[in-house]
């Protein structure tokens, strides 16, 4: 009997099994193509959390329109349906990266395009799986109909386990080490709901052939979304592999500049990454001379060395196994880490580390992104500031990047320094015109004055300007305090940045 | 007068509230590595899949046991932050709110005509979710995580009781 057909024509029970299979095999596609798409279209849009809950608002609206027509399409029009978007999953990754590039030339337009892409891709992504279960429920005669939805259901949700099994084996590889696996299971779910033994056939010789260009599709899509609409003329992929958290990206461009893209945000450069470190790392290290000094975040692992002369003893803890991987291969090499015998380096959150270990520490560097999603937030708020008291001795400093300049509003540095100052008695800001944003030094005791910095940083930056702590609280009146009970900063802040890059058209 | 269509899509909506909640509360209290997230993910599926198999669970119960172990392990995070052992007791109390999410297409299976609408409503009710928790909690932050699957049950033990009267008339 053939897939999905009526109760008259079952041959119970092999078509049962095979129905079995298939729903098992569906579930892992679906688990597999949300984690795909989800990826993929938040480093396309960019990922701040407003792009991320767009995407995976798109996917489960494929989900609902496949829901909505699973019993209303006739068996051969579903046979014909499945396999035309069975094909089209072979145009992944590369398709929908090249028509999101070419939106990107469209002006006015671009926006509602890419939306639209979006959402067409959203159906191609999940709407053909979410058919299956409802029809399989309905169509297959064996059993009861509860028991029917209690066996298949099951055996979607454990195919789904399954699909998560194998998304956390893709981890910290390209999108095609996934692809190479899912490919052929979905060569399987077409045989099993279509019966089509010669289209399955072409269909796995079509997969082989892009399968063999897949890593230069990949990376060529890759480089071409870059220069399109990140603006990098000739753009190089050197690295993008999907972490646990993101996609991380390594972009050389035609200066042969290094950038680090985590999600399609651009985390840092070669050339800012010097004044980055400069104001992060050596000047609160140069300062203090921490004996103990704990670094958050901080990837590429650029710090370490910087802040490693000045202190006794350095720990770095940095969540992304992706991000450290792209760090030592790119922009930390291990020539200058090995010499650094009292460093250690932790993968873990940073709150729970520092929450679960014992030490003090004269020195804490948060060197992490700007609050742009929800667990990035957490970092930047008065509660995270707490607990990184708590861990610092008396005249210890907690060193943090604002994000931007420090301004009398309520926009993100301000709204950080103001977290800071609710926590800590004394809060240092300098504005940096070099590295294009301000630095907070936040300490109970700060262990150096304004004339301090400035002597430290007058060849470097000799205009640099220094917020003495008593003269802070001017620039926080209108700030809110960042806290877990304030994220609003992420949806607010995620919505401009969205809406100024796809429909600001002055 | 409720239709199945209200009650399903309420039911998907206090599901995507509910695990975004527990996802909330232990990236917050616990940490936000990938095994929370796994955790999470497979805990649900988990009480899921045996709330299919169940023999017998009322409506009542089985939103009463999720809001409950939601609140259960809300209290325990606050009290044991951090800690791993609260993080596998945390997966047990999230399977067990899973329970529902199983049971209820079983029993609303005979309910629907076909399942596709059963599933349709869920579905959007969970993508509902998905864009409420994001907007409630970072605008009203824990009070957010705190009051939404609370609400949620008492609306759901409302609808249910509504939509099994009717039915039983």
């Amino acid at each position: 009997m053939p897939a999905l057909t009526r109760p008259m024509e079952v041959d119970f029970p092999s078509q049962t099994i095979k129905n079995g299979i298939l729903i098992f095999l569906v579930g892992f596609c679906l688990s597999v193509t949300q984690f795909v798409m989800v990826r993929d279209f938040v480093t396309i849009i960019y990922g701040e959390e407003v792009a991320i809950i767009l995407v995976t608002a798109a996917f489960f609206s494929g989900l609902s329109i496949g829901y909505l027509f699973s019993l209303k399409f006739s068996q051969s029009f579903f046979k014909v349906f499945a396999l035309v978007l069975g094909f089209l999953h072979l145009t992944f990754p590369f398709s929908y990266r090249y028509l999101a590039a070419w939106t990107d030339s469209l002006g006015d337009k671009q926006g509602f395009l890419l939306l639209l892409l979006l959402f067409v891709y959203a159906l191609v992504f999940s709407s053909l799986f979410a058919a299956f279960l409802p029809r399989l429920i309905s169509l297959d005669n064996s059993w009861s109909p509860e028991l029917r939805l209690k066996i298949f259901y099951t055996l979607e949700l454990l195919g789904f386990c399954a699909g998560f099994v194998a998304v956390g084996w893709s981890m910290n590889k390209p999108v095609s080490a996934i692809l190479f696996l899912y490919w052929p299971i979905l060569g399987a779910v077409l045989f099993l709901a279509t019966g089509k033994r010669n289209w399955t056939i072409g269909y796995l010789a079509a997969g082989l052939i892009v399968g063999f260009y897949l890593d230069d599709l990949d990376k060529a899509s890759t480089a071409y979304l870059y220069q399109k609409k990140h603006g990098k003329s000739q753009a190089k992929v050197l690295y993008s592999v999907n972490s646990p958290y993101q996609k991380v990206e390594v972009i050389e461009d035609y200066k042969s500049e290094k950038y680090l893209y985590l999600d399609g945000l651009q985390n840092l450069n070669e050339g800012d990454l010097k004044y980055l470190n400069f104001y992060i790392a050596r000047i609160p290290a140069e300062l203090t001379h921490p004996n103990n000094a704990l670094i958050i975040g901080n990837g590429t692992l650029s710090s370490a060395p910087v802040v490693y002369p000045f202190s006794k003893r350095l720990t770095s803890v940095e969540l992304d196994p992706g991000v450290l991987a792209a760090g030592k291969q790119f922009f930390t090499p291990q020539e200058k880490l090995n010499p650094l015998k009292n460093w250690k380096l932790f993968v873990d959150d940073g709150k729970h580390y520092l929450w679960t270990q014992n030490e003090f520490y004269d020195l804490i560097i948060m060197d992490i992104p700007s609050p742009l999603t929800i667990q990035e937030a957490v970092l930047h708020t008065r509660e995270f500031y707490s607990l990184a008291k708590d861990r610092l001795t008396e005249s210890g400093v907690l060193a943090v990047q604002l994000s931007g300049p420090l301004q009398k509003n309520n926009r993100t540095p301000a709204r950080v320094t103001a977290a800071l100052a609710e926590v800590f008695n004394e809060v240092m800001v300098i504005k940096s015109s070099k590295a294009d944003r301000s630095f907070a030094y936040a300490s109970q005791k700060l262990p150096f004055k304004k004339e301090d910095m400035k002597n430290l940083t007058k060849r470097f930056e000799p205009r640099l300007k220094v917020i003495s702590p008593n003269k802070v609280g001017r620039y926080l009146k209108r700030a809110v305090p960042l806290s877990i009970n304030e994220l609003d900063l992420v949806l607010r802040r995620g919505w401009e940045r969205f809406t100024d890059r796809y429909f600001d058209y002055d | 007068m409720i239709s199945r269509a209200t009650l399903a899509f309420v039911t998907g909506l206090q599901f995507s509230i509910l695990q975004f909640c527990f996802l909330a509360i232990l990236q917050i209290n616990v940490s936000s590595a990938y095994l929370t997230y796994m955790t999470v993910a497979f805990a649900w599926m988990i009480g899921s899949v045996i709330g299919m198999w169940m023999k017998r669970l009322t409506p009542w119960l089985g939103v009463v046991l999720g809001t409950v172990s939601f609140y259960f392990v809300h209290i325990l995070l606050t009290l044991f932050p951090f800690s791993y052992l609260a993080l596998v007791i945390s997966a047990v109390s999230i399977s067990v709110a899973a329970i529902w999410a199983g049971h209820f297409f079983v029993v609303m299976r005979s309910r629907f005509q076909s399942p596709d609408k059963m599933f349709f409503h869920e579905n959007n009710g969970f993508l509902l979710g998905i864009v409420a928790f994001f907007v409630g909690f970072t605008t009203l932050g824990t009070s957010f995580i705190v009051s939404s699957p609370g609400l949620g049950g008492i609306l759901l033990l409302y609808l249910n009781r509504l939509e099994f009267r009717e039915n039983s008339i």
